[in-house]
Parts: structure tokens; sequence; C-alpha cells
């Protein structure tokens, strides 16, 4: 319908008890779904209060993280801190169900595409939408967490790339790693032709100690891992595998909008990557996920569907 | 068809606290500085002092060789430094409107009536009453718990703005008030009861930053929210809750003071939380038991399904059971 034609940015959102289980088995920053989520929802409503636009993609850059959790020693397992909550009907405690949460600082850049004539109006109106945008923040929950401040919020056009860069700063942005993951699978294919990209997964979320025994120390160890050299990688869920057909509305129990179609789905796992602001990649629009979907997937990607995803 | 309470029903909170944080000052300096409030972890040694067995409180010898036994701990505490007096503590409450709009619910036909319901209650009792209620547990400082007991004044200032200026209400002593009574005329919380309603209405966003000074004396130990680790290990008892360095209490703590408004649970002596089954957990009792017919989830199915209104006491609490949110569908099990 539209081109991207402006920049939104919510400087430092401050979220409380964002679910920090991001996935089946990843855990630490929440998932990317829980961010365009929101993002969603605040489309919607700004949609609804008649600005006809559609916020097309989402840029997530962390400042800081807090994971709920705690580790009596430093050789043991972490585990999250739970809540205790009020007891049951006859006065027993109720049974804990185990959850992760984090206290993060995000800032999020949304790209908005509208048709000529609304960019003009946004145009006009640039403080109003930002006061909107800031309040409908406020009111929705973030990654299931709540939104306890905002420091701002701010309109650019799509020239204000170099000024949302250094607004950024110092942050760090989650971006897509799936050349890394493919290079990894490479080098290990070297050496093990059978290896997969679920084994290049597995590799890098390891550490090898293995000994080096060197003049200095006869007995020294070094640590080898297969991330070296390719920046901050981590493990993460990018979208949603369909293993059943798809139900029609109303046909599947229990559901919880029973007007929609429903579809059981497993997580699919990638590398994302922590890069900082400076160095990203030249293509601004490549920072920002989107939502695709194709015959059974359902992904979220950094690249525009025209280019392939 | 018959309308029957739909199995995925669930509200989101309408009156969204943070957490809250600590910071220290010595009152009695001309320019106070302010300082962040840590927890510091310290290992004693204990004494036997749990009730033992007869066989071994009744033979001395069994006694003082388990006596000679010493009792290590380590925990977390926190406390003033030695030149502060004065403990604030720092949160923030949200107001979002409350229309009775379930956050998630399958079954429409259920919806709209329970819609309908939440509508009747507004346009016949509307929320002055619970907002009030609300209103005078944040001025009362009842939500700094264990903090509270021990304080010689506690000052209040409450702000719509995050860094603290131009405050709308200001309590010169939080303390005076009674914690028991929501009848207290007094102007701060007229002021709070009056943002908290046009928050619930929707009439505007409103956001309102509490900070409390509490004169504990210097070198006093205050009382942050002990963290739940389901898993310890043997190194450490007592874990409290801190974020960056800076000592907090849980929101879900705030939460729970600052809805303890039900006064309407049957022999009521003094107020408890808006609970399902009016549990306290600090008595290990549940006020409203099903039994009496009197716990949110009779009340509220009578209401919404057989259209029998409760008083209107009860109608006040099933609704601050509905702002303070949950999962309250019907399973298919039970």
């Amino acid at each position: 319908m539209s081109h991207v034609s402006h920049y939104l940015l919510l400087d430092r959102i401050e979220i409380e008890g964002a679910n920090a289980v991001s996935s089946p088995l990843t855990y630490g920053f929440p998932a990317v779904s829980g961010f365009m989520g929101a993002v969603h929802a605040l489309n919607r409503k700004l949609v609804q209060s008649g600005l006809d636009v559609e916020l097309s993609g989402t840029l997530i850059a962390c400042h800081d993280i807090h994971v709920q959790r705690y580790r009596p020693h430093p050789y043991t397992d972490y585990s999250f801190n739970q809540s205790r909550n009020p007891i049951k009907k006859n006065g027993t405690t109720a049974s804990i169900i185990e959850e992760g949460k984090a206290h993060l600082a995000v800032s999020l850049v949304v790209e908005i595409s509208a048709s000529r004539a609304t960019s003009r109006d946004i145009d006009d109106d640039l403080t109003t939408i930002e006061q909107q945008c800031r309040q409908l923040v406020y009111q929705h929950p973030i990654a299931g967490g709540s939104v306890v401040a905002i420091e701002a919020v701010k309109l650019f056009d799509n020239s204000g790339e170099a000024q949302i860069k250094k607004a950024l700063l110092p942050a760090f942005v989650l971006m897509n790693a799936q050349t890394d993951l493919i290079d990894v699978t490479q080098q290990m294919q070297k050496l093990n032709p059978e290896a997969t990209a679920l084994d290049a997964l597995i590799e890098v979320s390891t550490l090898h100690h293995e000994p080096v025994p060197t003049k200095m120390s006869p007995s020294g160890w070094k640590t080898r891992s297969a991330k070296s050299g390719h920046g901050w990688l981590v493990p993460m869920p990018v979208g949603y595998q369909a293993i059943a057909p798809q139900f029609a509305p109303g046909e599947l129990a229990n559901s919880r909008n029973p007007e929609y179609p429903g579809q059981y789905v497993e997580a699919i796992y990638s590398l994302g990557k922590w890069v900082f602001p400076n160095r990203l990649p030249s293509d601004f629009s490549n920072c920002f996920w989107h939502y695709s979907e194709k015959e059974n997937l359902y992904l979220f990607t950094q690249k525009h569907e025209s280019q392939g995803a | 068809m018959t309308l029957k309470t739909a199995t995925v029903l669930a509200f989101d909170r309408s009156l969204g606290i943070s957490d809250a944080f600590f910071w220290q000052l010595d009152s009695s300096s001309a320019i106070p500085q302010i300082k962040p409030l840590t927890i510091d972890t310290k290992s004693v040694r204990g004494t036997i002092s749990n009730r033992l067995k007869a066989a071994i409180a009744n033979d001395p010898v069994k006694l003082d060789a388990e006596i000679e036994k010493s009792n290590l701990q380590t925990v977390d505490v926190a406390a003033l430094d030695h030149d502060c007096d004065t403990l604030i503590v720092k949160w923030s409450c949200k107001v979002l409107p409350f229309s009775g709009k379930p956050s998630v619910c399958n079954d429409q036909a259920y919806q709209a009536k329970l819609q309908s319901v939440v509508e009747g209650y507004l346009a016949g009792q509307g929320v002055a009453e619970l907002s009030r209620r609300y209103a005078a547990n944040i001025a009362n400082a009842r939500w700094l718990w264990r903090n509270r007991l021990g304080a010689e004044t506690i000052k209040l200032t409450v702000s719509l703005n995050a860094d603290g200026s131009k405050p709308i209400a200001e309590i010169a002593d939080a303390k005076a008030l009674d914690l028991t009574k929501f009848d207290e005329t007094n102007s701060g919380i007229d002021l709070l009861t009056e943002q908290i309603e046009a928050g619930l209405k929707g009439q505007s966003f409103v956001m309102l930053y509490v900070k409390a000074d509490v004169k504990m004396g210097y070198g006093q130990e205050v009382y942050p929210s002990q963290e739940l680790i389901l898993d310890t290990g043997k190194d450490k008892s007592k874990v409290l809750y801190q974020k960056s360095g800076f000592a907090g209490m849980h929101s879900q703590k705030l939460g729970n003071a600052i809805r303890t408004i039900d006064t309407w649970y049957p022999d009521a002596e003094f107020p408890i939380a808006a609970e399902p089954y009016g549990a306290v957990t600090t008595l290990g009792t549940a006020f409203r038991q099903p039994k009496q017919k009197q716990d949110f989830y009779s009340l509220f199915d009578n209401w919404v399904l057989n259209d029998a209104a409760p008083d209107e006491g009860q109608q006040h609490y099933v609704m601050a059971v509905l702002i303070r949110g949950g999962v309250f569908g019907a399973s298919g099990k039970e």
C-alpha cells in the first residue's frame, strides 16, 4: 500500500516482569514475538483512533536486562525467583507454576508505512501523535511485562537513520545471525560431513575446555568456542512451524479465541546476534524484524519479502 | 441455550503497580544526599532455639550436647547506613480504564453478558467507593508493611511526573491515618481518589508516582521483599530482592496492600485484600469460604449467570477482584 514514511522511536522503555522464558529451550531475553505483538497492538489502537498507518517493522535494542534468578554458588545452576501466590480456599499454599521473569530496558524503533496523505497528516501533528503513542504504550503489556517508564517517544522522518542510531547508544541491537549459523555449520562439516544446523546450534552454546600444555604452565587449559570471531551469538526462537493441519474457527475445543482459526505448532530456532548500533548494516531497513508467512512456516525475519527470506 | 462460564476467561489488572525501590538520606544534614540502599550478606552463629523432642529436652546431658552445636546461617540483610536515618521508597501506579472487558474470553455470548453486568455496576455504583479505598491505602502507607511499624514519621508525596515535581498530594504524617477505616477525611486522600476515579473511568491516563520519606533512625534495619527460590542450595537461607544494587519490594506485595479494601466478608473485623477466597497469607486463613457462598466465584457466577445481583458491599468486592485481574475461567474438570 505504501512505503516507510516515518520511524517511531520508543526510547528506553522500562519493563518490569517480562517473560524470560522465550521458548521451550531458551531463556533470558524475551522472544521477538513479545515485542512484535506489542507493536501490533499499538498498530491496531492507532488505526482505531483514525490514523491509517501500518507499523511494518520493529527494531529491538536492549540497554539493560536483569533476569530474576538466583545461583547459590558460582558452579551451580541458576534457578528462577518465583512469586508466592495467595492461598487456596482451604488455607493451603497454592502450587507454584515455575515462571521466569526479567526486568529490562529496551528501545524499539518502529517503521511506519503510510499513504502520502496520511504521512502529511503525521508531519502536521507530530507532537500529538508522539503523546498518543506514549500513552498507548503505557497501557499495554510488552512481552508480558508492564511498562513502568518511557524516557522519550519521538517521530523521525525516513531520513533520520543517523539520529536514531545515535539515540540508541549505548545498547545492543538484536539481529538475525543466519549467515553465521550457516558458516559454523560449514566449518563443522569440514570435520564431520554429517553435521547439521542443529549440531551447529548446540556447538555455539558449548564451551570446550581443552588441556594445552605450554612452557610456562605444563598443565595449562584453554577454552574454545565455535562462537569466537563471530560476535555475540545467542540461540533464539525465530517463529513457528505447523505440525498439524489448520482447524477452522470454532473447531478446536477450548481455544482462547474461537473466532479465529487455530493450529498446533512447534518453535523453530536459529541464531541471533547482539550488535552495537555503530556496526549495524549500512542498509538500515535490514535491522527491522518483520512477520513472514509461508506454507506451514510463520517466521520473524529481517529481510523484506522481495529480497527472499 | 443456557449461559455457561467461559472456560478461558482472564482479566488484566487495572492498577499497574511497579516494584518499589529503596534509597536513604540523613534528614539532619543541611543538604541531604540521597544514595541507594543496598543489600549485604552476613553470617551469624545462631542458637538452637527450636522446640526439641521431649527425650532431648528432659535429659540435661543430651540438651547440652544439642545446644553446643553451632547453628550457622548466612542471610541477606538490609539496613540504613550509620549516617542515614531516613528511608526513601519510590514506586509508581498506573491506573488503566476498567470497562469490564476481559483480556481473553472464548465465549462471545458470555462476554457480552459479563460486560453488561459490569456496565450496570459502573452506571449504578460507579467506582468512587473503590477509588476512595485504594487512595486511602496509598495514603496510609500500609504498603510499607513491616517498615511502617518501626517508623517515627512517614511523609508521603504523590506526583503525576516521573521526577516527582509538582506534587498533587502531600501527606505529612501517614502513620496518623487509620488502617481499619476508610471514612477519614483528608485532603490528600480526596485528591488521590479523584485521580484514581478518572483513571478507572478512562477519562484520562493517570500515572501516580509515590514517594515516601520514612524516618527510621540511624542504622536501623529495613525490610525489602524476600525472594522465593525453590532451589536455594545450602549456602544462604534468606535472599532479599534487589535490582542493580537497589533493595526493593515486589509489586505483588504493594498491590496486595493497595487492594486491602474488603470489609464486606462475613463477620469482618479488619480490611483484607480483595482475593477470590479472601485469603490472607500471613494468617493462613481464607475468610471467604465457598461453603458460605460468599467467595468470589459464587457471587460472580450468580450475578452474571442468574442475574442475582448481590448486595452493595459484595458488588464492590466482586469488581475489586476483577480490577485486581487474574484467570477466572471454569475448567471443565471441576
